[in-house]
């Protein structure tokens, strides 16, 4: 599926990527430290696929992550 | 000749002393006013007696101090009482006069045991969870914590032989290292080398701690993993197990998991989870589960933990909002490494849960192995939350030092009523037949062997007893030991009346009493063994294996009575009173 909104690096548990959604939910990003680190900030699409999955973010459904693009 | 020369010679030396003490005038030290100082009081030392302009004079005498006044001559002793706040201005002033020796607040002193870490002052979760007031009786020697995380990395602050064995349920191997820096920081705060002059401390530094690696680098992990892990947890011998990470899906492989640690006698604690909002996650929502809120350095909520009606305790998880030093102080990986070490402010749920594992592990160490025990012991001596609002603070602020203070001073004097009250039913009784007479040995003996069976040495624990760190397990009854030294099975050999009998045959089957002395001891302790059992039995602290735990109280009731008839058979065959 694709998410678009907007990358955030979030202070909790050491550190936290998260992507605001447009569709107004809070995906926590599970994907490459690299492609994250470039897209903070930015509003991006992302294509993967979404889980109710564990982890230590406890703050949402986690979105993996198989591409990103900036918008 | 040599009599009246030895006598010139320690003359000379004595002199020699003396002048040496009148000359030398060390520089007096110097306490600062700290948290600690008694506000409004400061003690001076003088020269001779003189008036002071400053304060009321509450205590006056003249004494002798021969470190930094005058050898020659006493000084005079100073306790005065000052406006509280001008302290620092009285101080000055005094320090400014010729006649004064030395000036300074008076402090009082605890007798808490403060570690050497030299960053424990910045880790305030620590105190406010309560953990040096725990510290005195425990430290949770005995107990294996699991932290079913992202791994743990052997940092050098983490003392190596703490570390047990675990399993890499991502990479399925043996190697539970970590690989993110979570797991490291959550053990961190379980079980940190503390007392080591190095880094910071943790909140049961002497439990050991054993890495379940299920989340990946990514801190992320599936429902299947967890669940193995827990079970794989359990089977191997941990008792209390950290599980800071959660999801919105509800797993049944993992409910029953989490109900299978329970029930084999492991107390799960949970993140509660950081949407900042109502909705607790799982593992924590659970039934099972022990769930920690997040608060910050005044007792807060955390703006991001979650809440609910599952919510049981809340801990310490930092408040960064509040800058960089209101989070949690540990070391882990530095960020982006996977090998060089860190001490990292984290904050989180995740940062809560530990503080609640190693509570746990500080109480369970103390002899009390029923998981319900441990979460209601930990539940009933929370402090008062800022707010009346169980869903976000559960049953309020998790307080170590007061569930470990309860568990020995408090435990302690119960089974020490328990044990006397059998104690005098027996004897009365005993006294009614006309079986007794005096026996002059047998009877401080036979006190003596009661408080060591009900475990009175635990009502020192929270003054001293881990001063004598060797000796730590004394603040446990005798009943207790076997599980603390022996595989799990031996706690049977404790918790029932074994030991009182087989100490009782000898005296019992013998034509003639054997020996008073022994016999006094014996009855004593048998007295003391039933306290503690009927202890046990009614605040249902004990928990061992393959025992069903609805079972439990009856098996301890029974013990109780069989133990305390052991006693009593002896009262009348060694004719004590």
């Amino acid at each position: 599926m694709k998410v678009t909104g907007t990358v955030e690096l979030v202070d909790l548990e050491g550190g936290v990527w998260r992507l605001n959604g447009d569709d107004g939910k809070r995906y926590t990003l599970l994907g490459s430290k690299a492609d994250l680190k470039s897209a903070k900030g930015a509003r991006v699409e992302v294509e993967g696929t979404v889980d109710e999955g564990f982890g230590i973010a406890m703050s949402g459904p986690q979105l993996r992550v198989a591409r990103i693009r900036k918008l | 000749m040599l009599p009246r020369m030895r006598d010139l010679l320690s003359f000379a030396a004595a002199g020699l002393v003396l002048g040496v003490a009148a000359c030398s005038r060390t520089p007096a030290p110097v306490l600062e006013l700290t948290d600690e100082a008694v506000p409004g009081l400061i003690e001076v030392e003088l020269r001779g007696p003189a008036k002071l302009p400053i304060g009321k004079v509450i205590d006056e005498e003249a004494q002798e101090d021969d470190l930094y006044g005058d050898a020659f001559s006493p000084e005079y002793d100073i306790e005065l009482e000052v406006e509280p706040g001008t302290e620092a201005e009285v101080l000055a002033q005094l320090r400014a006069r010729p006649d004064v020796i030395w000036a300074e607040p008076v402090v009082r002193y605890q007798a808490s045991w403060i570690p050497d870490d030299p960053d424990f002052s910045k880790q305030w979760h620590l105190k406010a969870a309560g953990a040096e007031g725990a510290w005195d009786a425990t430290r949770g020697e005995g107990v294996t914590v699991a932290v079913i995380d992202t791994g743990i990395y052997p940092v050098d602050d983490l003392e190596p032989s703490r570390l047990v064995k675990g399993w890499n349920f991502v990479g399925h191997n043996d190697d539970a290292r970590d690989d993110h820096a979570h797991g490291t920081h959550v053990a961190g705060t379980v079980a940190q080398s503390t007392g080591n002059g190095k880094g910071v401390a943790g909140m049961a530094p002497r439990a050991r701690l054993m890495p379940i690696k299920v989340l990946s680098a990514f801190g992320s992990g599936t429902s299947h993993d967890i669940a193995e892990g827990i079970r794989w947890a359990v089977d191997h011998g941990a008792r209390v197990l950290n599980l800071s990470l959660g999801g919105g899906g509800r797993s049944l492989a993992m409910e029953s998991a989490v109900a299978y640690a329970r029930r084999r006698g492991a107390v799960v604690v949970c993140a509660a989870g950081n949407s900042g909002s109502r909705g607790v996650s799982y593992p924590a929502a659970y039934r099972g589960a022990f769930a920690v809120s997040a608060v910050g350095p005044q007792g807060r909520l955390a703006p991001y933990s979650s809440f609910g009606p599952q919510v049981a305790i809340a801990a310490p998880g930092g408040d960064k909002s509040q800058g960089e030093e209101a989070g949690v102080l540990q070391q882990t990986l530095a960020e982006g490494s996977t090998t060089e070490a860190a001490f990292r402010w984290f904050q989180g749920t995740s940062m809560a849960t530990p503080h609640v594992a190693g509570a746990a592990a500080l109480v369970m160490s103390l002899g009390v192995s029923s998981p319900g025990a441990v979460e209601a012991l930990l539940r009933s001596t929370a402090r008062k939350p800022p707010a009346d609002d169980p869903d976000r603070y559960g049953a309020g602020l998790l307080d170590a030092a007061a569930a470990v203070r309860r568990a020995t001073f408090g435990w302690g004097i119960w089974r020490l009523v328990f044990a006397v009250f059998g104690a005098w039913f027996a004897l009365r009784h005993a006294r009614r037949m006309g079986q007794l007479r005096a026996s002059e040995t047998a009877r401080p003996l036979f006190w003596a062997g009661l408080a060591a069976g009900a475990g009175a040495l635990a009502l020192l624990a929270p003054i001293a007893g881990e001063r004598i760190s060797m000796l730590s397990f004394l603040a446990l009854p005798p009943a207790a030991w076997p599980e603390r030294f022996l595989p799990p099975l031996a706690g049977y050999i404790g918790w029932s009346a074994l030991v009182p009998i087989v100490l009782a045959l000898p005296a019992r089957l013998s034509p003639r009493p054997l020996n008073t002395a022994f016999g006094g001891l014996v009855a004593g302790l048998a007295f003391g063994w039933a306290g503690t059992l009927l202890h046990a039995a009614l605040w249902r602290t004990v928990d061992l294996p393959w025992m069903p735990a609805l079972l439990m109280p009856f098996w301890l009731l029974a013990s109780a009575v069989i133990a305390w008839v052991a006693g009593r058979g002896l009262l009348e065959r060694e004719r004590l009173r």
